[in-house]
C-alpha cells in the first residue's frame, strides 16, 4: 500500500509540474506584457526609458526560463503576486473568497449524494419499470441542463412567481445561520444537479452489474431475503465506483461555480475568477488555475487511495 | 485514475455499410431514435428556418421592445426589439456549427496523437499519456475561459481553446484501441507485407478503432454546445450582434421578471439539443459496445 501511494504521489507531482508550465504559457499568450498593460494608465508609454524601467522592475527583460523560475519560486513560497484590478495581495484575496465556495461545494455534494444514490438504487432495483424510465429521463435532464439556465428558471419559479427564497445574495453562516441556509439552498442545488445525475447513472449500472454476479446468486440460493442480499452483499461493492464520481464531481465543481456564483451573487472563487478573466487580471487567474489543479490532484489521490482501500484487487494488481 | 480495459469492436466492412449499421444501431434504441429526430429537426431549423420566419435576427422593432408574444412576433422581442424567434433560429446555427466544428477539430487532433502514442509505444507513449493526464486534471471550462481571455473573446478563439482541451479524451480512447488492435494477426500480416507504418496506422489500424470514437464524438458535440452557450452567457464567446442561445439567455436574466420568455426559450433549446446528443450517444454505446449489451440481443 505504501508503494502504491508513493507511485500515485509521484504521478501527481509530475502532473503539477506540467500544469505550472501550461499556466505560465497561457499567461505568455496574452498579447503584450500583462504588467505593462496594467501600468498603461500610470506611466507614459511613449517614454521608452520609463517602460524599460518597469520591465526591469518586474523582471520582464529576463529570458523566459528565468522568468518562469522566478515566478514558480515566488508562487511556492506563498507570494502569489498582487491583483492588477484591486491591488490586493492575491493570496489574501484567495483565502477570503475560499469559504463561500467551500460551503457551496459541500452543500452541492450533500444534494448530489442525497438525490443521486437513492435514485440510482431505485432505478436498478425496479429495472425497466415506469419508475426506472422516469428516473433515467430525470437523470439525463440533470446531466444535460446548463447550470445557468436551471439557476435562472429556479429563481423565476421560487423567487419571482412564488417568493419563498431570496433570489440572490450571500450572508456568512456565523452572521445569520438561517438566512445563510435559505440563500444557499438554490445555489447548492443547482451546483449539485449535474453530479446527482451522474451519480444516479453510475450507481444504477454498477448495482445492476453486481446483482448479476455469481455470489449474489449464491446468497439468494442460500435463502437470504431479497433485502439482506441487497443490503449485505450488493450495496457495498456497488458503491466503489461512486467514490470516483464524487471525487470527479468535487474536482469539476469550480466550473459550475463560475455560473452559480455569478447568478446568485456569491462572493466566492468562481466570481473572483470570472472578474479576473474580464479584467485580464493574470496573477489572480494563475493562482486560481493552479489552486484548481491542486484540488483536482488531491481529490484524485484521495480517490485512488480510498479505491485501493475499498477494493483489495486494485492494490494487488499494481 | 481508473481506466477500463477497452474492448475490440466489430470492424466496419465498408464505409457505406458502416453508416447503415450506425443508423440501424440508433433506430433500434427508443430514446436514441427520439434524440436523432430532435437533432435532424434542429439541423433543418438551422438550415431552412430563416426562410420561413418573417423577421431577421438583427431587425429592430423599436415599437415593440421587450414585448410578449404577438401576431407579428410569435415569441415576443428582446431588449433591442429584435424578434426572439429569429434570434433563436439563428442561434441554432451558431450552436450546431460550434458543436460540430470544435468536436471535429478535437477529434482530429486526438486521433492523430492517440494513434502515434499507441503505435509508437515506449517513451513517446509515456510522455503523451502524462500530458493527457495533466490536461484531464483541470475543469476544461476554466481553461477555455482563461484561453478566451488571453486570446480575446470571439467564437473562433473559443473553438480553438475547446479543441486544445478536448483532444485528450479522444487520444486516450484511440490509444487504448490501438494497443488492442496492434497485436491482431492482420496487422502483423500488413507489417510482414512491408507496408509503411503510416499506411498501417491510417489504412488498417484506424478504421478498426472508430466505433468508440463515434460514441465519443456524439457526446462531445453535446458538451461543446453546452460549453459555447456557457462561455457566451458569460460574455466571452460570440460577440454582438450575432445571435447565440447563451447570450440571449444572459439578456433574458436581466429582464426575467417582465419578459421571462427570453430566458425560457433559449435555455430550453440548449437543454433539448444536449439531451438529444446524449440520447444518441447512449444508444450508440449500447449498440456498439458488446460488453454493455445482453448477449442474446446482440446482432451484427
Amino acid at each position: 500500500m505504501g508503494r502504491f501511494i508513493g507511485v500515485r504521489l509521484l504521478h501527481a507531482l509530475v502532473i503539477l509540474a506540467l500544469v505550472t508550465v501550461l499556466v505560465f504559457i497561457i499567461a505568455q499568450l496574452m498579447p503584450g506584457d500583462g504588467v505593462l498593460a496594467a501600468m498603461a494608465g500610470s506611466i507614459d508609454m511613449s517614454d521608452a526609458s520609463a517602460v524599460e524601467r518597469v520591465r526591469k522592475q518586474y523582471g520582464l527583460d529576463q529570458p523566459i526560463l528565468v522568468q518562469f523560475g522566478d515566478w514558480l519560486a515566488r508562487f511556492v513560497t506563498g507570494d502569489w503576486g498582487t491583483s492588477i484590478g484591486g491591488g490586493e495581495k492575491v493570496y489574501d484575496m484567495f483565502m477570503r473568497r475560499l469559504s463561500p465556495t467551500l460551503e457551496l461545494f459541500l452543500g452541492a455534494t450533500i444534494w448530489s449524494i442525497g438525490i443521486g444514490i437513492p435514485a440510482g438504487i431505485i432505478g436498478a432495483l425496479k429495472r425497466n419499470s415506469a419508475v426506472d424510465v422516469a428516473l433515467t429521463t430525470g437523470t439525463m435532464i440533470g446531466v444535460s441542463i446548463p447550470a445557468f439556465w436551471e439557476a435562472i428558471m429556479l429563481i423565476y419559479l421560487l423567487a419571482v412567481i412564488f417568493p419563498i427564497l431570496p433570489p440572490s445574495g450571500y450572508v456568512p453562516f456565523f452572521e445569520d445561520p438561517w438566512l445563510n441556509i435559505k440563500s444557499m439552498l438554490l445555489p447548492t442545488f443547482v451546483l449539485g444537479t449535474h453530479s446527482a445525475g451522474l451519480l444516479a447513472r453510475y450507481v444504477r449500472s454498477s448495482l445492476l452489474e453486481v446483482l448479476g454476479q455469481d455470489y449474489i446468486r449464491t446468497a439468494r440460493a442460500k435463502g437470504f431475503s431479497e433485502r439482506a442480499v441487497i443490503v449485505l452483499h450488493a450495496l457495498k461493492p456497488a458503491m466503489i465506483p461512486v467514490v470516483t464520481v464524487i471525487g470527479l464531481a468535487w474536482a469539476h465543481m469550480l466550473g459550475g461555480a463560475f455560473f452559480v456564483e455569478v447568478i446568485f451573487a456569491i462572493p466566492g472563487l468562481g466570481r473572483m475568477s470570472v472578474d479576473a478573466i474580464f479584467q485580464k487580471d493574470f496573477p489572480v487567474m494563475q493562482a486560481t488555475l493552479i489552486a484548481v489543479t491542486l484540488n483536482v490532484l488531491l481529490v484524485n489521490l484521495l480517490v485512488d487511495i480510498l479505491y485501493g482501500y475499498l477494493d483489495p484487487r486494485i492494490r494487488v494488481r499494481r | 485514475m481508473t481506466e477500463a480495459a477497452p474492448a475490440v469492436y466489430a470492424p466496419p466492412a465498408s464505409s457505406k455499410n458502416a453508416a447503415l449499421a450506425l443508423l440501424r444501431a440508433v433506430t433500434s434504441h427508443r430514446l436514441a431514435t427520439v434524440g436523432l429526430v430532435i437533432i435532424v429537426f434542429f439541423c433543418l431549423m438551422a438550415a431552412f428556418g430563416p426562410l420561413v420566419i418573417p423577421h431577421g435576427p438583427y431587425e429592430q422593432d423599436l415599437y415593440a421592445v421587450l414585448s410578449g408574444p404577438s401576431a407579428s412576433h410569435w415569441l415576443g422581442t428582446d431588449n433591442l426589439g429584435r424578434d426572439l424567434l429569429a434570434r433563436v433560429v439563428y442561434g441554432a446555427r451558431v450552436s450546431l456549427l460550434f458543436g460540430i466544428g470544435s468536436t471535429a477539430l478535437s477529434a482530429g487532433l486526438g486521433i492523430v496523437i492517440g494513434l502515434i502514442a499507441g503505435f509508437r509505444g515506449g517513451i513517446v507513449d509515456a510522455v503523451i499519456m502524462r500530458i493527457t493526464d495533466a490536461f484531464l486534471c483541470f475543469p476544461p471550462l476554466i481553461f477555455i475561459l482563461a484561453m478566451a481571455a488571453a486570446l480575446g473573446p470571439g467564437l473562433h478563439n473559443v473553438i480553438l481553446s475547446f479543441a486544445l482541451f478536448g483532444w485528450t479524451g479522444f487520444a486516450r480512447i484511440i490509444r487504448g484501441q490501438v494497443l488492442l488492435v496492434r497485436e491482431l494477426p492482420f496487422i502483423e500480416a500488413a507489417r510482414a507485407s512491408g507496408l509503411s507504418p503510416a499506411r498501417i496506422m491510417f489504412a488498417h489500424v484506424l478504421p478498426n478503432t472508430l466505433a468508440p470514437i463515434i460514441v465519443a464524438v456524439t457526446i462531445t458535440i453535446g458538451i461543446a454546445i453546452l460549453a459555447e452557450s456557457g462561455v457566451s452567457f458569460l460574455g466571452l464567446g460570440v460577440q454582438p450582434p450575432t445571435a447565440s442561445w447563451g447570450k440571449e439567455l444572459r439578456v433574458g436574466f436581466t429582464y426575467l421578471e417582465s419578459t421571462p420568455l427570453i430566458s425560457i426559450v433559449p435555455g430550453l433549446m440548449i437543454t433539448v439539443i444536449v439531451i438529444a446528443f446524449n440520447f444518441v450517444g447512449d444508444g450508440l454505446r449500447d449498440a456498439l459496445d458488446p460488453r454493455l449489451k445482453g448477449a442474446g440481443q446482440h446482432r451484427e
